[in-house]
């Protein structure tokens, strides 16, 4: 029997009043690699913040090497003999690779001064062994943020710790990379370290793990083999739950085209974006962090310059310059991607919700109290929003109702297509739903929405099609009828 | 509406420096040679009204979260252009009591002097901020430059001469009071009035806040204040809106500037020396947050008037003007103190808020659970 040298039990957390952590426990042993695929980013982060020393769990032990330990501060993690690649680097970006590996490493230092040259030469061999064709001596902040993942797991193999955590929930690694990890992974777990791989897509690092965990809203629903890790089974674990729920929400077709996109292209991100979009169509976008799936909204919002592309609103072209074109235009975007980037928290509840309607509601530049309290009691009914004093900060209203705040902004508009950029991020599932059933009554009434969102679940919900985004531009869609048969989980399983 | 104009005084954390003001006044009230009181008093409210404006003109540009450390140099080179068109200009020869003293200006109607001051106040102030928008440096950077061009440029254009001669008219915003002060033959005031300077201030007041409270520009600029990118997204044009607050930051220098003109009976290139720190005090001690998006007009004033009576204060207790700067200094110091906890309270009370409605929801859900 191998020995076992990490074990979670019974873990709770909430954050925000979300829980993101309910009773998740799961062990690993050493010289075993185990993947833990979830849904939901942000319970994943919270696991990645326990073994960091960052985040404290409400309840729940933690045991490593059978030894109960108290993970109070960073310190403390570092101590723990947990090594953890991050999905945002954590190398410090004014400092060299070089510099940045040894950082922690006492033995290459003999008192105050540095043995540069002892450093030098295994950092030459660690970055050769990694596939990394740089100098030591470049900046950190340089990298790509696949190189600095990779630099990351050199720091970890320097370390010599027996548990590394990897958190892949954001990272899109090519498939060399993805084998160089699966490589020093193999190789590791034959020195008997203990790997845990976080992950939010199933394709990435299933071939080398002996096991895996499947997480769901913060709760972990199965545990299997890697014998039994077929795809089917596991797609039909984590999408069960949409094909009993689906009945609750009703989709009209639709054939009236609102908005074109031709060739849309930034500077850094979209490379040739063609799309069409129909009146009260929900259609969806999805893919991994650095996909362009944000930008492509930001493009169309005017808050990112286009290179070349041409969009057609009912079919006249339109230029975009900045978002108040944009509103101007009956295009509106709410993004979330970012929870302060979605409300003006300075402002009360009322004011975030004219604020865009300020011109229609004043005479001569001044605000006109009667008129405002009309276009906010409309807004109210429109979207049955109960919020028993509009002067109220924004601060003071439960996430739920902040979101729906800022969807009465947008439908104040008036907007003929409505961009969501993860409008459910950071919510429990009874406020999920309220918000999703907000979008589909929007599309009955004719808006047509795109939806960005990283949220697999949602998405089969309440979508009439859905892209998917790689590399800055669409790689595949799938359309409702696709959605709806069962035979067709080999296309769904090509998203996940 | 008065209660609620209650909770947002104490909201604003006004009540307490009120009391602040309440007891200093009463200090000074009761130190001061009885026959000089009513002169300390009129004297005093006149630096009030200027350093009113002064930390108004601060107050906007904290508003769009920026700051502008150019307050003086704006006031000053306001001030020079507002003497040079109405000085009337001094004739006869120049000898060593004349030094300095102005032969050119335009003899222009004291209004036309104020109004092109204003203008050129919002016109460097925009300038400003504008420059700050589009080379997306640090305000902290472009306002220390200008401090420097400004007031350079106002030494050197003018060589550091004073106008002097100044309109009866003009002078008469600083003399004059309502109802008129008695002076005895050359002496000092003896009864009270309220100077026209602070009517003035009054009434900038009361726009500023109709601005802030009851305009598109206000709540755009406020909207703005927190998070840029929040406001861009909400498609305010946030660009246009943090230069139009240095326009007007710069406006209101220049009226202070003007007034200070006004009181100094000359216009001479020092005037604004000495805004930079107060400005920042009273603005933060009246209430208005150091990272933008809220505002206090009349909490500005009472900031104000703390700084000014502390002075009075310190003049009554014989303490050497030199070591003045120590106390203003220290009372900066606890305005910044008061920023921070004041941030901190606001967020406590709202968290709070949100948790009541958390326990009520999942209270909820998990009765469904057991069902």
């Amino acid at each position: 029997m191998r020995k076992e040298i990490l074990r979670l039990e019974n873990i709770c957390k909430t954050i925000d009043g979300v829980k993101v952590l309910k009773n998740v426990s799961l062990n690993l042993y050493e010289g075993e690699t185990v993947k833990l695929y979830g849904d939901e980013g942000r319970s994943l982060s919270s696991i990645v913040g326990l073994f960091g020393g960052v985040i404290k769990p409400d309840s729940g032990r933690i045991y490593i090497d059978g030894k109960e330990i108290k993970l109070a501060s960073p310190l403390d993690g570092k101590k723990a003999e947990i090594s953890i690649i991050h999905k945002k680097s954590d190398l410090i970006p004014n400092l060299t690779v070089m510099e940045n590996l040894f950082l922690e490493r006492k033995n290459y230092a003999r008192g105050l001064f540095l043995k540069e040259k002892k450093q030098r030469a295994r950092a030459v061999e660690l970055l050769e062994i990694l596939g990394l064709d740089i100098s030591p001596d470049m900046m950190a902040s340089d990298l790509k943020l696949e190189q600095m993942q990779i630099v990351q797991l050199g720091k970890a193999l320097l370390d010599d710790r027996k548990i590394i955590i990897m958190d892949h929930t954001h990272i899109l690694l090519d498939k060399e990379q993805i084998k160089l990890f699966e490589g020093v992974f193999n190789e590791l777990a034959k020195r008997n370290v203990g790997i845990l791989i976080l992950a939010q897509n199933l394709r990435d690092f299933t071939s080398v793990s002996d096991r895996m965990y499947i997480m769901k809203e913060g709760s972990i629903i199965g545990n299997l083999m890697t014998s039994e890790m077929e795809k089917d089974k596991i797609i039909q674990m984590i999408a069960k739950d949409y094909y009993s729920e689906k009945s609750g929400i009703y989709l009209n077709q639709t054939s009236e085209e609102v908005l074109r996109v031709e060739g849309l292209s930034t500077k850094n991100m979209l490379r040739n974006v063609s799309f069409s979009l129909n009146k009260g169509e929900i259609v969806s976008i999805t893919g991994s962090y650095g996909s362009g799936k944000y930008e492509v909204g930001y493009a169309l919002y005017g808050m990112e310059r286009t290179l070349g592309g041409k969009i057609y609103l009912h079919n006249k072209r339109i230029k975009i310059k900045n978002p108040s074109d944009a509103i101007k235009r009956k295009i509106v975007l709410l993004s979330f991607e970012k929870k302060e980037n979605g409300l003006l928290y300075n402002l009360s509840a009322k004011e975030n919700i004219t604020i865009s309607r300020l011109g229609n509601i004043s005479n001569f530049a001044i605000i006109r109290k009667e008129l405002e309290n009309w276009l906010i009691k409309t807004v109210y009914n429109d979207l049955s929003l109960n919020i028993e004093d509009d002067n109220i900060a924004i601060e003071g209203l439960s996430l739920v109702n902040q979101r729906k705040v800022s969807l009465a902004r947008a439908i104040s508009c008036n907007p003929d297509v409505l961009i969501l950029i993860d409008p459910t991020k950071g919510l429990e599932n009874e406020s999920k739903k309220q918000i999703l059933e907000l979008l589909v009554s929007f599309s009955d009434r004719g808006i047509a929405i795109l939806l960005i969102s990283s949220n697999l679940h949602e998405i089969l919900q309440v979508s009439h099609r859905v892209w998917l985004f790689s590399n800055g531009t669409i790689t595949g869609c799938i359309d409702r009828d696709m959605i709806e048969s069962r035979e067709q989980m080999n296309i769904l399983s090509s998203f996940i | 509406m008065i209660k609620k104009g209650l909770v947002n005084f104490v909201k604003n954390d006004l009540a307490s420096i009120s009391v602040v003001l309440i007891v200093l006044l009463t200090f000074v009230i009761t130190k001061s040679n009885p026959s000089r009181l009513s002169f300390t008093m009129v004297s005093l409210s006149k630096d009030i009204a200027i350093f009113t404006i002064v930390g108004m003109a601060q107050m906007a540009t904290l508003a769009v979260g920026q700051f502008n450390l150019a307050v003086g140099a704006m006031g000053g080179v306001a001030g020079m252009v507002c003497g040079y068109l109405i000085n009337i200009p001094y004739e006869g020869s120049m000898n060593v009591d004349t030094y300095a003293q102005a032969e050119i200006g335009l003899a222009l109607p004291w209004y036309v002097g104020v109004i092109a001051a204003l203008i050129i106040g919002f016109i460097v102030g925009a300038i400003q901020g504008g420059m700050i928008v589009k080379t997306k440096i640090n305000p902290f950077i472009i306002t220390l430059a200008l401090i420097s061009v400004l007031h350079g440029l106002n030494m050197a254009v003018t060589r550091n001469i004073y106008f002097r001669n100044l309109p009866e008219v003009f002078k008469a915003i600083n003399k004059n009071t309502i109802p008129a002060t008695t002076t005895p033959d050359g002496g000092q005031a003896t009864t009270y009035g309220v100077p026209v300077m602070f009517i003035v201030t009054l009434v900038v007041m009361v726009v500023v806040w109709m601005l802030y409270n009851r305009t598109i520009l206000g709540r755009k600029m406020l909207a703005t204040g927190v998070n840029t990118r929040a406001a861009d997204f909400a498609g305010i044009n946030s660009g246009r809106y943090i230069t139009l607050a240095h326009g007007i930051s710069g406006m209101l220098c220049a009226l202070a500037g003007v007034l200070t003109v006004s009181k100094l009976g000359a216009a001479q290139t020092s005037i604004g020396d000495n805004w930079m720190l107060y400005s920042f005090a009273s603005a933060i001690l009246g209430g208005t947050l150091l990272n933008g998006g809220k505002v206090s007009i009349f909490g500005t004033m009472i900031g104000a008037g703390i700084m000014m009576v502390v002075n009075t204060v310190l003049t009554l207790l014989k303490i050497s003007a030199f070591s003045h700067q120590i106390f203003i200094g220290a009372l900066l110091l606890i305005a910044f103190m008061l920023n921070k906890g004041r941030e901190a309270l606001i967020r406590q009370q709202e968290r709070a808020a949100v948790k009541v409605q958390d326990d009520v929801q999942s209270g909820g859900s998990k009765n469904e659970e057991f069902a």
